[in-house]
């Protein structure tokens, strides 16, 4: 059987142990829990056991390929050395799906020790939407670039992979602790915070300002070439190659009302407390509206049509049109805001509802430092093998290439965290504030090539 | 602290109490505050350095972003096309150095005293200073020695005797205090020897063409102005390998290196790879990239006239004469001919100008000289392809204590995340026919909850059913 198999089939026990999840917010009993957390720890397992034929699979690709390359069978030291030197964390379809993994081991461990109530929901819910993003990207194994094949690849993204997921879960926690923080928060300031937040948000992901002076939602071009869908590219510019970016039609305008609204509603909330459920409800309203345009355009590959000035060196030719795979980043990016905003509008219709069960304040902020003293350590290791590593390969153990540069900024802010765990009048919100700022700047450390935010530099390898 | 007071006054102040002034400085780089602004600053200037292309240089970096005069004149100010050697980053990364010094300088010898005399007798002052602690009753001597073992049980407390009055103590991991000092020591020194480094360093590129050598490097300097920069010695490459996989990306690929002296005599010689570089007098040779020189194939042929056999490297259409007063020439090569593998059309002219075809296969070496029998033969031994190879020249004085920082600062963290320093006290008095036992704990700021939990957990478990002092 291939690897794949077995992710598809641990995708969906993740999918029915959050359906579970969810199910036991509702009707909390025990036998629901501890099934959707055997069921759990089943497709954890399951899911390893895909990434450890994944590295075989990779293996016998490896070995085939240097056999044919020099001629003669391997055998002893170096076939193992050839067999073994493809980790299954080697580009961008492995890295999502072991992204997932981490997210869940995290999860998993948080379970065990603290049993948190929505952080496993929202942990399964990044690990699962990591997984759809995995789909999205090219899945064959070819064998690895020369600078790859370096025993520090191994310690290096699984410390990166560990890290980042234990970022990610300990912003929940400290979302969580804010949340539950009834003496220093009010909830007038929460949601009027929360609005701001989410409307920066949500105009930094429809390109910023961009935005502004464009009223445009840029994605992709695509066209299908036989069997497959590629990216339409623009020959004009000297033949630099450049994936040709068009307008989603009606979306910008949506996008531009919004931000203006949840801006608006922030400072309407300030003023006048009364307002407070029904301008956040509107807001959520028309991120929904802007969500469901844009999920529209893709589930019905809208086709795009432009003038011929335009079009003659664009290639290839043909039925242009937009789907998930010309904005799938921004898109997982947006799915996540919405799901932030609907939990945050969940508090806020019923504040106790969230806080049910939930540990005190003092707890929260606890375990969500422990888990970042985690995530700081294991950034550390990452910076420093990454630097190790890129001495022996390039011979510049530091380059500020913007991947560097990005990590550097994850552990600074972790960083910033600690210290500001140790300041008075900073220990509190304010620092669980930084806490959930390290899931922004993890996103963007980690997926900035990818989004566009930066051009690539010497990380190309994890991008294709 | 001080009230706010108007600037003149201020720069009076100033000026009249210098001792003052010093004070308030000193209370200032001794502050986390500063600490997290600091940090703060530096981690938005990553991002912000991060949007920018910071590889292009100066005249690159204006060149194609085609900013207005505003912007560009923010751009400069900023020195955005190289942030991170820019005036305010570095300003921040040296106040960030100083506050460091400052808060270990402050907090140093107290931790210091404190680890090296830990006080060991729960007195009644001590008693009141700590803040985790429980006060049991016992009846009787023995049960309040029997609780107190049991609070330490499995721990091998000592037991001090100061006064007639006895005393437990028991500490553990009580080094790991000083985690957070080799943290800030391991960054101090990675700090500053990075930038010694890049001070001193060269960062340097070099293409070298197979069989030829070279002194001078393309180095990068500040602003990335590339300047040459005479390495002393000559570094010189005999031959460069590549292996490609079957679709023709690379596998590996290798170059010969070899060092001569500044009068050319070969000193020693290594094959560096991706991953292995060459190493000589703080200069590292790294194989960082290469480059075909186009129309550069050479081939190689192996002319056997009677009994003397010559090797010849040939390129394409240049010709061969030989001996006999003909000439050959290869004017082709053919990947694969035929399903017979690689091959080559020769050219023949012979003296009297007269011109033949004939083709020899790479996989059969005696074709030639069975099939044509002619007054020589010609073998195709092999193609070459020349290239240019791609090493990248690191000059990186103090790498090994950069690289002791970081082994360095992953043991401080250790100390600090993973390790939990703990004292733990007690002590027990006859107050009328009852035993009164005093139990404290001590942790350290970071663990204080850690501590605290510990501490309940033992008192839990032994003095179940006893009733409590206060």
């Amino acid at each position: 059987m291939n690897s794949s198999v077995f992710y598809n089939l641990s995708t969906a026990g993740y999918i029915v142990t959050l359906a579970a999840y969810c199910y036991h917010l509702i009707q909390s009993k025990k036998e629901l829990l501890r099934f959707s957390i055997l069921v759990m720890a089943f497709s954890f397992l399951i899911q390893t056991w895909g990434m450890f034929l994944r590295w075989l699979e990779a293996g016998y690709i490896e070995v085939a390929a240097f056999e044919k390359a020099i001629g003669h069978a391997l055998s002893g030291w170096s076939f193992f050395v050839v067999f073994t030197e493809h980790p299954p964390w080697s580009n961008l379809y492995e890295i999502m799906i072991y992204m997932s993994w981490g997210i869940v081991l995290v999860t998993m461990f948080l379970e065990i020790k603290w049993q948190l109530r929505w952080v496993r929901e929202l942990g399964l819910f990044l690990a699962l939407l990591s997984l759809g993003v995995a789909s999205l990207t090219d899945s064959s194994i070819k064998p690895l670039v020369p600078a790859l094949k370096s025993w520090w690849i191994m310690i290096h993204v699984v410390s990166a992979s560990i890290a980042y997921a234990s970022g990610a879960i300990a912003s929940i926690i400290c979302l969580l602790a804010l949340m539950r923080d009834t003496e220093r928060i009010t909830l007038k300031s929460f949601a009027s915070f929360g609005l701001f937040a989410m409307g920066i948000l949500l105009f930094l992901l429809a390109g910023g300002f961009r935005l502004v002076t464009d009223q445009a939602y840029l994605v992709k071009l695509l066209a299908r070439a036989g069997e497959q869908i590629v990216n339409v590219v623009d020959l004009s510019e000297g033949g630099s190659q450049k994936p040709y970016s068009v307008p989603m039609p009606l979306v910008g305008w949506l996008f531009l009302l919004v931000c203006g609204a949840h801006f608006l509603g922030g400072i309407i909330i300030l003023k006048n407390e009364k307002w407070l459920l029904i301008t956040f409800k509107i807001c959520f309203f028309l991120s929904l509206i802007t969500f469901a345009f844009v999920l529209g355009h893709d589930l019905l590959k809208t086709k795009i049509t432009l003038p011929a000035h335009m079009s003659h060196h664009l290639v290839p030719r043909g039925d242009w049109f937009i789907g998930f795979k010309s904005h799938s980043w921004s898109f997982s990016l947006l799915l996540i805001a919405i799901v932030i905003e609907a939990f945050l509008l969940l508090f806020l219709n019923n504040p106790e509802l969230v806080r049910h069960r939930l540990p005190s304040t003092k707890h929260l902020e606890l375990s969500a430092y422990k888990i970042i003293t985690l995530a700081f350590f294991l950034m550390t290791v990452v910076l420093i093998t990454g630097a190790l590593w890129a001495h022996y390969a390039w011979g510049r153990y530091w380059a500020w290439d913007p991947k560097e540069t990005g990590a550097l900024a994850i552990w600074l802010n972790y960083g910033i965290y600690l210290h500001a765990r140790r300041t008075s009048g900073l220990s509190g919100p304010v620092s669980s504030l930084i806490g959930i700022m390290g899931f922004f700047v993890i996103i963007v450390g980690f997926l900035g090539v990818n989004l566009g935010l930066f051009a690539d530099g010497l990380h190309t390898y994890g991008n294709s | 602290m001080h009230k706010n007071i108007g600037t003149p006054k201020l720069v009076k102040r100033i000026f009249f109490d210098f001792k003052w002034f010093l004070e308030s400085l000193w209370q200032l780089f001794i502050s986390l505050k500063l600490t997290f602004i600091l940090l703060l600053i530096i981690a938005i200037g990553a991002v912000i350095g991060m949007c920018f292309d910071q590889t292009l240089g100066y005249e690159e970096f204006f060149r194609r972003s085609g900013q207005g005069e505003t912007l560009k004149e923010i751009f400069i100010f900023f020195e955005v096309f190289d942030a991170f050697h820019s005036w305010w980053f570095s300003l921040c990364v040296f106040l960030l150095s100083a506050n460091l010094i400052a808060c270990s300088i402050e907090k140093l010898p107290r931790i210091y005293l404190e680890a090296k005399r830990p006080r060991p007798y729960l007195t009644a002052r001590r008693f009141l200073g700590l803040n985790i602690k429980k006060v049991i009753l016992a009846q009787s001597n023995d049960e309040a020695n029997e609780i107190i073992n049991g609070f330490f049980s499995g721990l091998r407390p000592k037991i001090l005797n100061y006064n007639g009055q006895k005393y437990w103590f028991f500490k553990k991991a009580d080094f790991a205090r000083y985690g957070v000092y080799v943290v800030h020591t391991s960054l101090l020194i990675i700090m500053f020897s990075s930038i010694y480094a890049t001070q001193r360093g060269i960062d340097g590129d070099l293409m070298l063409e197979e069989g030829t050598k070279s002194r001078f490097v393309s180095a990068k300097g500040l602003g990335g102005l590339r300047f040459k920069y005479d390495l002393g010695f000559f570094v010189g490459c005999d031959d460069f390998r590549l292996k490609t996989f079957v679709d023709d990306s690379p596998m590996e690929y290798e170059s010969d290196l070899y060092i001569a002296n500044a009068s050319a005599r070969e000193i020693f010689r290594k094959t560096v790879r991706v991953n292995d570089p060459l190493s000589y007098m703080g200069f590292t040779f790294y194989q960082a990239s290469f480059k075909p020189i186009i129309s550069e194939k050479l081939i190689m042929l192996k002319i056997t006239e009677g009994d003397r056999a010559t090797i010849h490297r040939t390129k394409l259409n240049d010709s061969i004469i030989l001996p006999s007063g003909s000439n050959i020439m290869a004017t082709k090569i053919y990947e694969d001919f035929a399903g017979l593998g690689q091959a080559v059309r020769i050219l023949e002219k012979t003296a009297n100008r007269e011109e033949t075809y004939f083709h020899i296969f790479r996989r059969y070496p005696d074709f030639d000289k069975t099939v044509r029998r002619a007054a020589y033969s010609v073998v195709f031994v092999d193609t070459d392809q020349t290239y240019v190879t791609g090493l990248s020249v690191g000059f990186i004085p103090g790498i090994s204590i950069i690289f002791g920082g970081f082994l360095l600062l992953l043991v401080g963290l250790f100390m600090c995340f993973f390790l939990n320093p703990m004292r733990l006290f007690a002590t027990t008095f006859a107050d009328g026919n009852k035993w009164v036992i005093y139990l404290a704990a001590q942790g350290i700021g970071r663990n204080q909850e850690f501590v605290k939990q510990f501490f309940k957990e033992r008192c839990e478990k032994t003095t179940i059913s006893k009733e409590n002092y206060e």
